[in-house]
């Protein structure tokens, strides 16, 4: 074989290369959003099971505030449903408005603010609200890139072929945001 | 097929190599977003915070305190054409762990495996041979891109933080007595008494260090979050400069090498033709 004759073949092998990295870039892309969102739902979990113990502990001192503790209960519940991250968005500011009702209600009950695990239960909850507010930045960054990515040429012909849409992002209504800032006194 | 032909060639074809492989990394840190410590997630991750000690350190070379130091001695040879060219004669780096911290968070990072891209150099000659040390000082900005897990998954099983400081006291014995040893090395005895100060200070830092790992329960540094180099993840990366400074590097290089690779493919064609 000449080297005129093995030239396209080269030529040809390093095209096919080039697609398999383009190729090979945006489904990593698409993982690392699949990721993200996955390890968001890990600690939206452990912020699930945090709230029952909440709940128990304020009904044992919070007699004439069942309103309050079923808002929170409904807001839990109307979370777990949410699938898209606009609707988990919607449902994660109606479950913080929900928290700050009963944080600000058990500021009227020293009994209560005195209780060591209410004391854990809040900074935990605080805690696990800063990461998954980390993470929700994390999966729209994910999201950022991604939606360039297969915008980009040569990224957008094969993302086109494959069916590639851009997806959507974490987002808060400004006003649902002012609403719900858990205030942990 | 002459060597006119061969040379431009294999030359494209390395610089290809090249370009595939800048073009990789900078495509590992672009498609990367950044975590913050106090939130990262086990598996690959981007960080970028400023380095912190966790223990003393001492550069072997310029003898500053710092949290990470490489060094590379070199000998200088003259080939048959009177080009003068480096060989590398010894290295060594230190492997001990140090924090990065973002602000959110510390987090411990095992320099064991890394490709390091260190900005702080210096040069000197010891007889004919020149060594070259880089270090990481403490408070240097640092981008980290590596895999995150316990500490015990990155911990070398052959050197752990105790043997790492029992070295280096070794070390820092043998610097004392041999400032004892060769009295011509000194300026005047200013200058040694300032030089023993510091490295018996250094050793007391080291002995205090290694008494607290002594004491220390030994499941807390194994469970600590950290990162290092992963088993699948073959990418690990520590540098002192920004993920800007760097991409924006790799983009002029791998211009400059797409532009000699396709001068060399034209020219091995023209050969061809001739």
């Amino acid at each position: 074989m000449t080297l005129i004759t093995a030239l396209p073949v080269l030529v040809a092998i390093a095209g096919a290369a080039y697609v398999a990295g383009v190729y090979n870039q945006i489904v990593k892309a698409g993982v690392k959003i699949e990721k993200a969102w996955a390890n968001i739902t890990v600690l939206e979990k452990q912020r699930y099971e945090e709230i029952p113990r909440l709940v128990q502990i304020c009904s044992d001192y919070m007699k004439y505030e069942r309103g309050t503790l079923e808002k929170v209960i409904q807001a839990r519940a109307q979370y777990l449903e949410a699938r898209t991250p606009s609707a988990t968005a919607q449902a994660d500011a109606s479950l913080l408005l929900g928290l700050n009702k009963l944080f600000a209600v058990a500021e009227n009950y020293p009994e209560l603010k005195a209780h060591e695990n209410f004391a854990k239960l809040q900074r935990r909850i605080s805690d696990l609200e800063c990461q998954i507010a980390d993470r929700r930045e994390f999966f729209n960054d994910a999201v950022a890139i991604f939606n360039t990515r297969i915008q980009q040429v040569p990224h957008s012909l094969l993302a086109a072929l494959m069916g590639y849409q851009p997806q959507e992002m974490y987002r808060v209504d400004e006003e649902e945001r002012q609403n719900a800032q858990v205030d942990l006194r | 097929m002459n060597i006119d032909v061969m040379v431009p060639i294999v030359g494209a074809l390395l610089l290809v190599w090249a370009i595939f492989f800048q073009r990789r990394r900078m495509s590992v840190m672009e498609d990367t977003p950044t975590s913050k410590v106090r939130s990262v997630a086990m598996g690959f991750a981007e960080l970028k915070g400023k380095a912190v000690p966790i223990g003393p350190l001492t550069s072997p070379v310029s003898n500053q305190p710092c949290v990470y130091y490489f060094y590379l001695v070199e000998s200088e040879y003259t080939d048959g054409k009177g080009r003068r060219h480096r060989r590398i004669v010894r290295q060594g780096g230190s492997r001990a762990p140090f924090y990065l911290d973002d602000g959110t968070g510390r987090i411990m990072v095992f320099p064991h495996g890394a490709q390091m891209n260190v900005t702080n150099r210096t040069e000197s000659l010891d007889g004919e041979l020149i060594v070259t040390e880089y270090c990481i000082l403490a408070g240097d900005p640092l981008y980290v891109a590596g895999t995150v897990g316990k500490a015990r998954d990155f911990a070398a099983p052959d050197m752990d933080a105790r043997e790492h400081y029992r070295l280096e006291l070794k070390r820092i014995k043998e610097a004392l007595a041999d400032a004892e040893r060769d009295q011509a090395q000194w300026a005047g005895p200013q200058a040694k008494a300032e030089a023993v100060e510091r490295m018996s200070a250094q050793a007391r830092g080291i002995e205090a260090k290694l008494a607290e790992l002594e004491t220390a329960p030994s499941e807390t540094p194994g469970e600590a979050l950290s990162v290092g180099k992963g088993e699948e993840e073959g990418d690990f990366l520590i540098s002192t400069e920004s993920e800007e400074e760097m991409t924006s590097k790799m983009e002029t290089e791998s211009g400059i090498a797409l532009i000699a690779g396709a001068a060399m493919v034209l020219y091995g064609m023209w050969a061809l033709m001739k």
